[in-house]
């Protein structure tokens, strides 16, 4: 990384490269995850019910049929799951083409959609995979950090609105909120394995409400520490530690592992980040 | 604001498509109609209504194996598990119908008669309803490894006592399904 006179950082060469890289290679270990959960479309057996709800776009997609053409398929399904694990690979190896990151940001698209139709409930756990490579579709490195900048006040946007839809619905302040959610989520966990020391945990934690309301503010004063995210970039470290934590967190409360939206911690690291410290842009992308 | 005027100076239309998104997630947080991409980030903060017991589902595999859909699996596999039967339960319930088709049918009023045609695409028939259970127990079958010939669903209400253990307060049969 070079710093110049005025204190701007320039991007390092390779800081892209190895960007993509890292950011492929988390994705590539979802595509692991989701083929051991049998979760890939050729892995779906043909699913019969559907659910594109009042989203627009799944209404789009299934007025014109795509999801059943790719998931009704064996053949279609293998290849569009063979395309899929071979784009993200070409991603990682060649990640200055960006062709393979066209492709695969399309085919994820895809992917996204069918699951969360088939799976009837539009779950947001894959976002941070859809949201992940569009900053790698752009050519120069300019639009490439703008772009990841773009993505970094998104994350600081998903926790900051979590934090504003509590406040304004009020539920911050109802102090069984965190005991609701969690036995909504668990209570089938708790009655299948009594005995799992997971399950004395939560017994335990039923017995104490104190506890779950505790936990659920802690979450709600936490994701509110993101709002700080789009003024300054001095909490980063911080805000990193939080998105890797945050989902650990529903895991505990709410029984749903998040691990894909972690992903999104990266665009709070620094690896040679490119911009000033009072958020201002670097030199390089000012145009003459 | 620095960020979208760099955004402008750097190209206008990508500044103009990032406005047009953000645009579009405010309205879609506004009248809460989620438009992929314009997610509505809401992470449990709806007030949970307090219950007196809570339903889950029982699946019994082939007469013997009861399926822990809770813990056994990932939490994909939990998901594709758990989720499309919870939504075969809830058209159950709803008399054999789509319970999207009738929040259509009661939005729309007189204008759903426009869906005619493309019905088909956007809610389940009662052919896809009556199929799932076949597409449940194959899916079943490669997630567990085990022939399922036979398929058990019980809906089961539990209330949680003093110990913070759930106990059975009623169990009723959703559905029972044999190979053909």
């Amino acid at each position: 990384m070079e710093q110049t006179v005025g204190g701007e950082l320039h991007i390092f060469k390779g800081y892209r490269d190895r960007l993509c890289r890292i950011v492929f290679t988390l994705i590539f270990i979802s595509l692991i995850y989701s083929f051991f959960s049998h979760t890939l479309i050729s892995q779906l057996q043909r699913p019969v019910l559907k659910f594109p709800s009042t989203d627009p776009t799944y209404l789009i997609f299934h007025l014109l049929r795509l999801p059943g053409m790719i998931s009704g398929h064996l053949l279609v399904a293998s290849c569009f799951d063979a395309l899929l694990f071979l784009s993200c690979l070409c991603c990682l190896i060649y990640p200055r083409r960006r062709f393979w990151v066209f492709l695969f940001f399309f085919l994820y698209l895809f992917y996204f959609i069918i699951f969360n139709s088939y799976g009837l409930h539009h779950t947001h756990s894959k976002v941070a995979v859809l949201l992940l490579p569009i900053p790698f579709l752009v050519r120069d490195d300019q639009g490439f950090l703008l772009l990841w900048r773009g993505l970094r006040y998104y994350t600081c946007y998903i926790y900051a609105s979590a934090f504003l839809w509590k406040l304004i619905r009020g539920s911050w302040i109802f102090p069984e909120q965190g005991m609701l959610i969690m036995k909504r989520n668990v209570t089938a966990s708790v009655y299948f394995n009594p005995q799992s020391i997971l399950s004395r945990i939560y017994s335990w934690i039923f017995q104490h409400p104190a506890i779950p309301d505790l936990l659920f503010k802690t979450g709600f004063v936490l994701e509110g520490f993101f709002i700080i995210g789009f003024f300054t970039r001095r909490m980063d470290k911080y805000l990193f530690g939080l998105s890797v934590l945050l989902p650990l967190g529903f895991l505990l409360v709410a029984d749903a592992l998040f691990f894909e939206l972690a992903f999104l911690a990266v665009t709070f690291y620094s690896w040679g980040q490119s911009a000033r410290e009072d958020g201002s842009l670097p030199s390089i992308i000012k145009k003459p | 604001m620095n960020y979208f005027s760099g955004l402008f100076q750097y190209n206008k239309w990508l500044c103009t498509g990032i406005v047009a998104f953000c645009v579009l997630t405010i309205a879609a947080n506004v009248t809460k109609v989620e438009t992929t991409p314009a997610f509505i980030w809401g992470m449990y903060s709806e007030k949970e209504a307090p219950v007196p017991d809570y339903r889950i589902l029982q699946v019994v595999i082939n007469d013997s194996i009861p399926l822990d859909y809770s813990s056994h699996y990932s939490d994909a596999s939990r998901f594709y598990l758990l989720s499309p039967l919870s939504y075969y339960w809830a058209i159950a319930e709803n008399d054999g119908t789509d319970p999207e088709e009738t929040y259509y049918r009661k939005k729309l009023g007189k204008y759903f008669n426009l869906l005619n045609g493309v019905e088909g695409d956007l809610f389940n028939d009662s052919l896809s309803v009556a199929s799932f259970m076949k597409w449940y127990s194959d899916y079943l079958e490669v997630t567990t490894h085990t022939r399922i010939n036979k398929l058990e669903v019980n809906i089961l209400e539990l209330a949680y006592n003093g110990e913070g253990r759930p106990e059975v307060q009623q169990e009723s049969t959703l559905v029972k399904w044999n190979r053909p």
